[in-house]
């Protein structure tokens, strides 16, 4: 687990740096199965999330399509697919309970599941490692604390 | 020995003022105590802090998350739809001062409670003690009285909120008078409005408005008229039903009727728009304004009649801009926190449904 200024980022998962996703790769027989949440720095940036809106499971996407919405306080942002696939869940419970975003990120938050098309492929857009991950946040941070 | 934890509803029962204040999500934001940005990169230019107390107000609007007979605990209640996290008066007191750069103005806000009158004056001090920043007092006028204000005044603000609300008599007395089994009454809001007028000046106080509480529009440009001539400001607001409120159910104004009050309220008090003017069906609402399509075209063009009233900062900027409070960051805006964009103009244009309001 990478810590980074106070956010954690678990070595397992792999990240989807422009919308602050993380993934988690399940293989499923021939298929790979991926659960997808809001990384922490990402949970932070949004605020204390109120509303999520989410396309029914079944739908084919394409990468970067919308597949739903997560509204906070006073902002909202669209869920895009980082990858191509078929949503094959979406979680319940946190539309009933948004704040599971906020408050377990990586495992009660996670917003859809999905079959991904083509992992192996698509997945090289990602970030996986402590090193990559490290790297990324941190510049990240201090972008953002630039922009203070 | 492990220390008692206390369940966090219990311990915020305890966090009351003046040692404690509840802060708007939108200020916690802006000054670090809660993480979070705002959605088109809007900005929150002005503090707003609130009382707090066990039981929230003793007062009973029929439209307010903090009335007295909502069902639920007052910490587990929104206030404008959103949270208000409590914090210690002194550490915002210290964040404010430490970040003048980015607070135009703070706004302690009273509630209806024997406590709430001193401890105004406690929370205004502390943070005068820390900052230079200008603070207004949006007060409960019926706890005042002139010696009252001239003390509010003293302790360091210098404009005086008043939550009138309601745009007429019948309406005062249905959502916050007696008819809503509430303390307020109409005629002390005017005579504390008017006695705050004399001692802050002109323009340094303003009536808060909201649209939707079942008046007609004729209420509201009457109002607005009665209020210039006094020379105290109009604040307008959308009401937004607050889930659990006796309201609850009420439908907002429809986004038409909204951007046609706030253009003609623009009209009335920056453009000397002539009672004759603006017309009315038999219901009491707007039919026509009679202003020249081209002075119309120029305020969508140039915004600012579509955007949120507030007081001003040192610079006599709008700091009080309040984003996203009276609507979701997912949903249509209202008042706008920020001068609309071009992209906004044909938006703003269609929901004022131009064509037809000239007549």
């Amino acid at each position: 687990m990478a810590r980074i200024e106070g956010y954690d980022f678990p070595d397992d998962l792999w990240y989807h740096p422009p919308e602050h996703l993380w993934l988690h790769p399940e293989r499923a027989g021939d298929e790979w199965l991926i659960t997808v949440g809001v990384d922490a720095v990402g949970q932070d940036a949004l605020g204390e999330v109120v509303y999520v809106q989410l396309m029914d499971a079944g739908r084919v996407v394409a990468r970067g399509e919308a597949v739903g919405s997560l509204e906070a306080e006073k902002m909202v942002r669209p869920v895009l697919a980082p990858l191509s696939g078929t949503l094959s869940e979406v979680n319940g419970a946190l539309m009933a309970a948004p704040r599971l975003l906020n408050l377990h990120p990586y495992d009660q938050g996670w917003i859809f599941r999905m079959r991904a098309r083509d992992w192996e492929g698509e997945r090289e857009e990602l970030l996986h490692g402590e090193e990559r991950v490290r790297a990324w946040i941190s510049a990240e941070l201090q972008a953002m604390k630039e922009r203070r | 020995m492990r220390a008692k934890v206390l369940p966090a509803e219990i311990a915020e029962d305890f966090k009351t003022s003046p040692e404690h204040v509840r802060v708007s999500i939108a200020a916690a934001m802006t000054l670090g105590l809660k993480p979070g940005n705002f959605f088109r990169n809007a900005t929150c230019d002005c503090v707003n802090l609130l009382e707090n107390y066990p039981a929230g107000c003793y007062a009973n609007c029929t439209y307010c998350g903090l009335a007295r007979e909502r069902p639920g605990l007052a910490q587990d209640n929104t206030f404008i739809r959103v949270g208000w996290p409590v914090f210690p008066t002194d550490l915002v007191a210290e964040a404010v001062g430490s970040q003048e750069d980015r607070v135009g103005r703070v706004c302690v806000a009273m509630v209806q409670d024997k406590r709430a009158y001193p401890d105004l004056l406690d929370i205004t001090r502390r943070i005068r003690r820390k900052s230079d920043v200008p603070i207004s007092a949006l007060v409960t006028a019926t706890l005042l009285d002139e010696e009252k204000l001239l003390r509010i005044r003293d302790a360091g603000a210098d404009i005086v909120g008043i939550g009138l609300d309601a745009a007429s008599e019948e309406v005062f007395f249905r959502t916050r008078g007696r008819g809503a089994r509430g303390p307020h009454s109409w005629s002390q809001h005017w005579e504390i409005a008017r006695a705050a007028r004399r001692i802050f000046g002109p323009m340094r106080v303003n009536c808060h408005v909201m649209v939707g509480l079942g008046e007609t529009d004729r209420n509201l440009v009457d109002l607005f008229y009665r209020l210039k001539s006094e020379e105290i400001s109009a604040y307008l607001f959308s009401f937004n039903p607050e889930p659990g409120t006796a309201m609850a159910d009420v439908p907002r104004a429809p986004i038409t009727r909204w951007r046609r009050v706030q253009l003609t309220k623009y009209l009335i008090e920056q453009r000397d728009l002539p009672r004759e003017a603006v017309e009315f069906d038999e219901a009491g609402m707007l039919k026509h304004v009679r202003a020249p399509r081209a002075l119309i075209d120029a305020c969508v063009e140039e915004g600012v009649a579509f955007m949120t009233n507030g007081c001003p900062d040192r610079n006599g900027k709008m700091a009080c801009n309040r984003p996203f409070g009276s609507y979701r960051p997912g949903e249509e805006f209202r008042d706008y926190p920020f001068v609309p964009t071009e992209e906004d103009q044909p938006i703003i244009r269609q929901q004022l449904g131009v064509k037809d309001l000239g007549g």
